[in-house]
């Protein structure tokens, strides 16, 4: 269990650290450094684990399963929590469905439905919300950027092979 | 069993049958992809019975196997999750399959954004946002209910905390 409780911690520094640096740096890229972030919390958890069972020795509990074993499961944990941040933090950032809901809240007479095409995200209009998702696949390497045609990179047409074989998995249409 | 199998087995096996359920309920109860929460369901329910074995199963150690065998159900089913939201979900992705779907033509990037005007999404979750009684239809117009305003107000002070930009 020393494993599991050591990710936690580690992944707990991370996440304060992140959400610290966040409200000090306005930064351009956010995704990608919170990517750098939780590569890094990996990296700790790997490399940091032998020295902090040397530091701690623990017993009883902690020391339940065998150290590889518990290395194993640790690496687990912090697999589980990296995840989950990094899930939490683009639903809170990305969400079409929470951007609609604030955007309505703010209307207290509602809105018909070209208002909410025309206000989606403070004023910037559904438009631009697909020109983000194009900006984006153009920023992660999916997509050639303009001028000329915008085409799938190799990377974009691998995520679409995969995608297209989960569409088929989950019955997606 | 040794007490080291006994730390990980419970937790594979409680991930293989979650993944299996899942697909099961889709592809052969529902016929279609379940909706995310009937998923997140599964997904404790299956993890609250791998609690409830493992303490009672284990006379030593018992929160200590626990909580290995959680992080080892945690980690495939979360990955399960993560997976079948961004292909079930994400616009991006249906982006980039509908594009390939097309790539052989040399208007494939104009057709993928024909096919998915704007428009076509925010159909689709105002649907689900009224199904959902976040938001309720007077009219031809969307107000939001009061579930509806503590879910934007509950994201509006998580946006802040997080640090995070307009969003969308």
């Amino acid at each position: 269990m020393f494993g599991v409780l050591f990710a936690a911690l580690i992944m707990a520094a991370t996440i304060a650290t992140h959400l610290l640096c966040s409200h000090l740096v306005a930064f351009a890229l956010r995704e990608r450094v919170l990517v750098r972030f939780l590569v890094a919390a990996a990296a700790v958890y790997v490399l940091g684990y032998p020295i902090g069972r040397a530091l701690v020795a623990p017993a009883g509990s902690l020391a339940a399963l065998a150290p590889a074993l518990d290395y194993l499961t640790g690496l687990a944990a912090a697999g589980f929590l990296i995840l989950g941040y990094l899930e939490f933090w683009s639903l809170i950032e990305r969400s079409f469905s929470l951007r609609i809901l604030i955007d309505a809240a703010g209307a207290a007479e509602g809105l018909v439905r070209e208002e909410i095409e025309q206000s989606y995200a403070e004023g910037r209009g559904l438009g631009w919300m697909m020109d983000k998702r194009i900006a984006d696949l153009v920023g992660s390497g999916m997509l050639t950027p303009p001028p000329g045609p915008q085409r799938l990179t190799p990377r974009g047409r691998l995520v679409a092979r995969v995608g297209g074989a989960l569409h088929r998995l989950f019955l997606v249409r | 069993m040794s007490r080291n199998a006994e730390g990980v087995t419970y937790g594979l096996a409680a991930a293989v049958l979650f993944v299996a359920l899942a697909l099961a309920h889709g592809r052969l109860a529902l016929r279609r992809p379940p909706p995310v929460p009937h998923l997140l369901l599964l997904w404790v329910a299956i993890g609250a019975g791998l609690t409830a074995s493992v303490l009672s199963l284990h006379r030593s150690f018992p929160v200590a196997l626990t909580i290995t065998n959680l992080a080892v159900y945690f980690l495939p089913t979360e990955v399960y999750i993560f997976v079948y939201t961004a292909a079930v979900g994400s616009l991006s992705i249906r982006l980039l399959v509908t594009l390939w779907r097309f790539e052989p033509l040399p208007d494939a990037f104009e057709r993928t954004l024909a096919r998915y005007p704007p428009g076509t999404f925010l159909d689709v979750r105002l649907a689900r946002l009224v199904a959902q009684r976040l938001l309720v239809a007077v009219g031809q117009r969307y107000r939001i209910t009061a579930r509806g305003g503590r879910w934007a107000r509950a994201g509006t002070t998580l946006k802040r905390v997080l640090a995070v930009g307009t969003g969308g």
